[in-house]
């Protein structure tokens, strides 16, 4: 039986989206579903689909996803802010196919020789295009300038105006 | 089998398999690439070319006088007006269309029709069916701008209206069209255009456009219910707009350079601007476009399209005036070339082609004219976000003890009241409008569902309006804090933007810190901020209960943030409320020469619960999607009660609020401690809590769960953090405990003396009568927003 592994790093309505059209497409699949933990209790379980909750150690649970040898997994590439580094997960569970579904439902395969259609999705992340993706590697590396600038102006505007609220009275 | 063969209709997969596409389309696919790319090269030396004849062209301006002539004042008294109608072989389209245009244009209005050399007998069919229209026979055809340009002259009245010879308009549609021409700054109303069913509609609605990557979009974005009689857009579409003849004049009309068709509406629109002159949209003036009827039919589509691009490109050629936009767009030139080859195929290269050979017209444009106007990126804003700013010429002033008019906007939903932020919201709303104000609403909700709230508030709000918050991708590497890039959204910009053309409020009350870029300087009136907290100073407690140097960084870098972020947008405020006097002595010293008070003090309403309290049951009440009640609790629960239960093992906490994460629920595995979730009534809560706990650590503000305990008369043991902003005193109204060893002791106190705890209860409640009733601090609030609108000189 097929093994597959469905990753959430999105929201549940879409979650639940996917999972749906997983099961469609692989009607006798044995699916199993990584679930966000502070968003799991808002996922609908569907019957039939084993549901695992994200917590403990990474590692102990990267090792204990890859000895399952999934066949394929997807993960929801939704660019979720605290979330983004599941996208990368079926690549360190080491399934046999890696799978993106993005927020429209679109589904592309991951690996680089298959399409481009990653390297797009990588690319919409720095702006989608190559001035954007520049201009967000400069403001990448003046970084360290900014924080140091805006240290600098807590340090003064705290000095000019005086203030002791940082000393408990 | 392979997975992708199994894959079922739902996920739709992108993979293209060589293999699968047939010789013939591979190299129709390679040659489009490679004209692409040839293209895109060429276009890097045009690109350099462009930029450097931009810069030539703009130092030559820079020789001309800054003023250029005014034209003439207008005549006073009604507005007339000449519609002009541009025909050109459209017989049947004017005499199907012309009877409604009379009907809706009496005298001494005028109906003007420039007659492009048609050879269907439009001119003898007008002389015969309609002899009350002015004609104006031009030899041949001389396209949109020359032909438009040549009937103005023609035109009896002040204000010129053109309609294409397809547009059928409604009865009333000139009255709101004439109307925003009071003020002598406008230059050019444009109705609302109306396509029949099944026909795109491109041209009605809010024009507007955004630069990106290069190049601008345009977009057509739907005119909002209720809409106010003008909106500030970016182009009146030529095809039904009404334009002041002496301004239209002074600009020299449309451009021909933009021959046959297309954008001239638009680079029109876009030089009155850059002279402080307005473009609005009459969203009551309405008509309807049989769409594209004349140009598709002669020229055909691909020539049509061709004219699109080319003008688009020529349009940015000749009115980019702001350096960092050109260059953009000159570095991105290769690439929008390339991209229209690959899209449009041979087309795409000819309307590239053509453009450039147009390309010195375009800049000896940029010579002709200096640009003293505003800079483009703020137009463009401006109209993005229906910023009233030109709506209003005339100078406000209002009466003493008037009721104020109050736009409120807040981040949160805040009917059910999940939270003390919401109570205040809440209270201060309902109160406001109690005392006679007209209060509106508008603001972000999370979820669909908590949208049904607004009816709710429209049972003492004049307007509400809740939009559901969609979450947003992070932007790192800025010097904004998170909640303010999240929050920041143009469309709830564009929901006040609207709210205040509509309404002009008096007050615009912001709620919360990270809502602060909606509180922009506006001169007709307060511009106020509720702080619910001292953001920094949270974000700084945040940081010293950190553990471990990776979170401890992460939390000091959200601290600068919000420290940079806070001190600088509050200067721009007319009055910021704080909710305590505690809050108002840190924020002061940096909000030079603004005014801030504790007005945003939040009140109890007093339980009249009586009090039945158990033996030994502690009471926790906090939203928990709040982070420092997250912590209270997992503190208390790991730090405190250990050292309680050694003692009094009998004693139970109950822990009320919504959105209780894992950690809190889990505390529920020892039988002693319930988590109850959101409790809507917590009055039976309140009466058998023995007392409640506040152990803050982090945060700062007013804990309304303090307030609450007291207006409840139970009895309450709570950190310094928890107490912060009461002036109140430890024995008295309270009992304070720092570590957990003094937290566990003044509990067990307490527990040991009934008595006395209780009348610690009902000294708070006094506290609460005194100081914390709604009525006294709307009272208050509203005697802050009067002073704030005394000193901007609105009152008075």
């Amino acid at each position: 039986m097929t093994r597959i592994l469905v990753v959430q790093s999105g929201p549940p309505e879409l979650l639940t989206q996917a999972v749906d059209a997983v099961r469609a497409a692989h009607p006798e699949a044995e699916l199993t579903v990584l679930l966000q933990r502070e968003k799991s209790e808002d996922v609908p379980r569907r019957a039939g689909v084993e549901y695992l909750l994200n917590e403990g150690a990474k590692r102990a649970m990267i090792d204990q996803l890859r000895s399952r040898g999934f066949e394929a997994a997807y993960a929801l590439y939704t660019r979720d802010p605290d979330y983004w580094k599941l996208e990368f997960l079926p690549f360190l569970v080491r399934a046999g196919r890696t799978y993106a579904i993005d927020e429209d439902l679109g589904c592309f395969s991951t690996r680089p020789r298959d399409n481009i259609a990653l390297l797009r999705h990588v690319g919409a992340g720095f702006g989608g295009s190559p001035l954007k993706a520049m201009k967000a590697a400069c403001r990448a590396l003046a970084f360290p300038a900014r924080v140091a600038w805006l240290a600098g102006f807590e340090l003064w505007t705290n000095f000019r105006s005086g203030a002791r609220w940082k000393w408990p009275t | 089998m392979r997975l992708e063969e199994r894959t079922g209709p739902q996920l739709r997969y992108r993979v293209e398999r060589a293999g699968g596409i047939p010789l013939r389309e591979m190299i129709r696919r390679a040659a489009r690439h490679g004209l692409a790319l040839a293209v895109g090269l060429a276009a890097i030396p045009v690109s350099a070319g462009l930029g450097l004849a931009a810069l030539a062209a703009e130092g030559v301006s820079r020789l001309r006088p800054r003023r250029r002539p005014e034209p003439a004042p207008a005549r006073r008294g009604p507005r007339l007006a000449t519609i002009q109608i541009l025909n050109y072989q459209g017989r049947e389209l004017l005499e199907r269309n012309l009877p409604s245009v009379i009907a809706a244009v009496p005298a001494p209005h005028e109906i003007l029709v420039v007659d492009n050399g048609s050879s269907d007998g439009s001119v003898e069919m007008l002389r015969e069916k309609f002899p009350q229209v002015t004609i104006v026979a031009l030899d041949r055809n001389y396209f949109f701008a020359r032909g438009n340009n040549a009937g103005v002259p023609h035109a009896r009245h002040d204000i010129v209206v053109l309609l294409n010879n397809d547009m059928r308009v409604e009865p009333d549609f000139l009255a709101p069209l004439l109307a925003p021409f009071e003020d002598d700054d406008v230059f050019a109303v444009a109705s609302q255009i109306f396509f029949p069913p099944g026909l795109k509609g491109e041209e009605t609605g809010l024009t507007r456009a955004r630069f990106n990557g290069g190049a601008f979009e345009y977009s057509h974005d739907p005119v909002p219910a209720d809409p106010p009689p003008a909106i500030p857009i970016l182009w009146g579409s030529g095809g039904a707009c009404a334009f002041d003849k002496r301004k239209w004049e002074a600009l020299g009309g449309l451009d021909v350079m933009f021959d046959p068709f297309y954008f001239e509406d638009l680079d029109l629109s876009l030089r009155a601007w850059r002279r402080g002159w307005k473009v609005l949209l009459a969203p009551y003036s309405k008509v309807w476009h049989e769409h594209r009827a004349t140009s598709r039919r002669f020229f055909g589509e691909d020539f049509v399209n061709e004219m699109f691009r080319r003008n688009s490109y020529l349009l940015q050629w000749a009115d980019l005036r702001d350096p960092a936009l050109l260059a953009s767009h000159l570095l991105h030139l290769p690439l929008l070339a390339a991209r229209d080859v690959r899209k449009h195929s041979l087309s795409g290269a000819k309307s590239f082609a053509r453009a450039v050979l147009k390309a010195p017209q375009a800049i000896s444009r940029r010579m002709r004219e200096r640009v003293d106007g505003p800079a483009f990126r703020r137009l463009l804003e401006d109209t993005n976000l229906a910023r009233p700013d030109v709506l209003f010429p005339s100078a406000k002033r209002l009466r003493e003890g008037a009721p104020l008019k109050i736009a409120m906007v807040t981040p949160y939903h805040f009917w059910p009241i999940q939270h003390g932020g919401a109570a205040r919201m809440y209270h201060a709303a309902r109160e406001l409008a109690r005392r006679g104000h007209e209060v509106s609403v508008v603001g972000f909700v999370d979820r669909d569902e908590q949208r049904a709230a607004a009816e709710h508030l429209r049972g003492f709000c004049a307007e509400v309006r809740l939009l559901t918050r969609r979450p947003e991708r992070e932007a790192r590497f800025t010097a904004l804090p998170t909640e303010v890039i999240h929050f920041d959204r143009p469309e709830l910009h564009r929901e006040l933007n609207t709210l205040i053309a509509r309404r002009d409020p008096d007050v615009i009350q912001i709620e919360y810190t990270h809502l602060a870029p909606y509180g922009r300087r506006w001169p007709r009136a307060a511009v106020c901020l509720t702080e619910h907290d001292v953001a920094f100073v949270s974000r700084y407690r945040q940081m010293r209960a950190a553990h471990g140097l990776r979170a401890k960084s992460a939390a000091y870098l959200r601290y600068l943030r919000m420290f940079h972020f806070e001190v600088k947008s509050l200067r721009r405020f007319d009055a910021v409320f704080t909710m305590s006097g505690h809050d108002a002595e840190i924020l002061a010293p940096y909000l030079d020469g603004v005014r801030v008070s504790p007005a945003g003090r939040i009140g109890v309403e007093e339980l009249d619960e009586p009090r039945a309290p158990d033996p030994a049951t502690l009471l926790f009440v906090g939203h928990f999607e709040h982070a420092p009640n997250v912590d209270a609790i997992l503190w208390f629960a790991r730090e405190v009660l250990p050292l309680v239960w050694a003692t009094r093992p009998d004693v139970k906490v109950e822990l009320a609020g919504a959105d209780p994460p894992r950690e809190v629920r889990a505390l529920a595995s020892d039988t002693r401690v319930s988590v109850a979730g959101f409790v809507p009534d917590l009055a039976a809560l309140y009466s058998r809590a023995t007392m409640s706990v506040a152990p803050i650590r982090i945060g700062s503000g007013v804990r309304v769960k303090v307030l609450e305990a007291f207006a409840a008369s139970v009895p309450v043991v709570a950190t310094p953090i928890g107490a912060e902003g009461l002036d109140v005193a430890d024995g008295r109204e309270l009992a304070l405990a720092d570590s957990p060893q003094s937290f566990a002791g003044r509990v067990l106190a307490m527990l040991a003396a009934p008595a006395e705890t209780e009348a610690m209860g009902r000294r708070g409640r006094q506290f609460v009568r005194d100081h914390y009733s709604w009525g006294a601090i709307v009272a208050e609030l509203e005697e802050e927003y009067r002073a704030a609108l005394r000193r901007k000189g609105l009152l008075g």
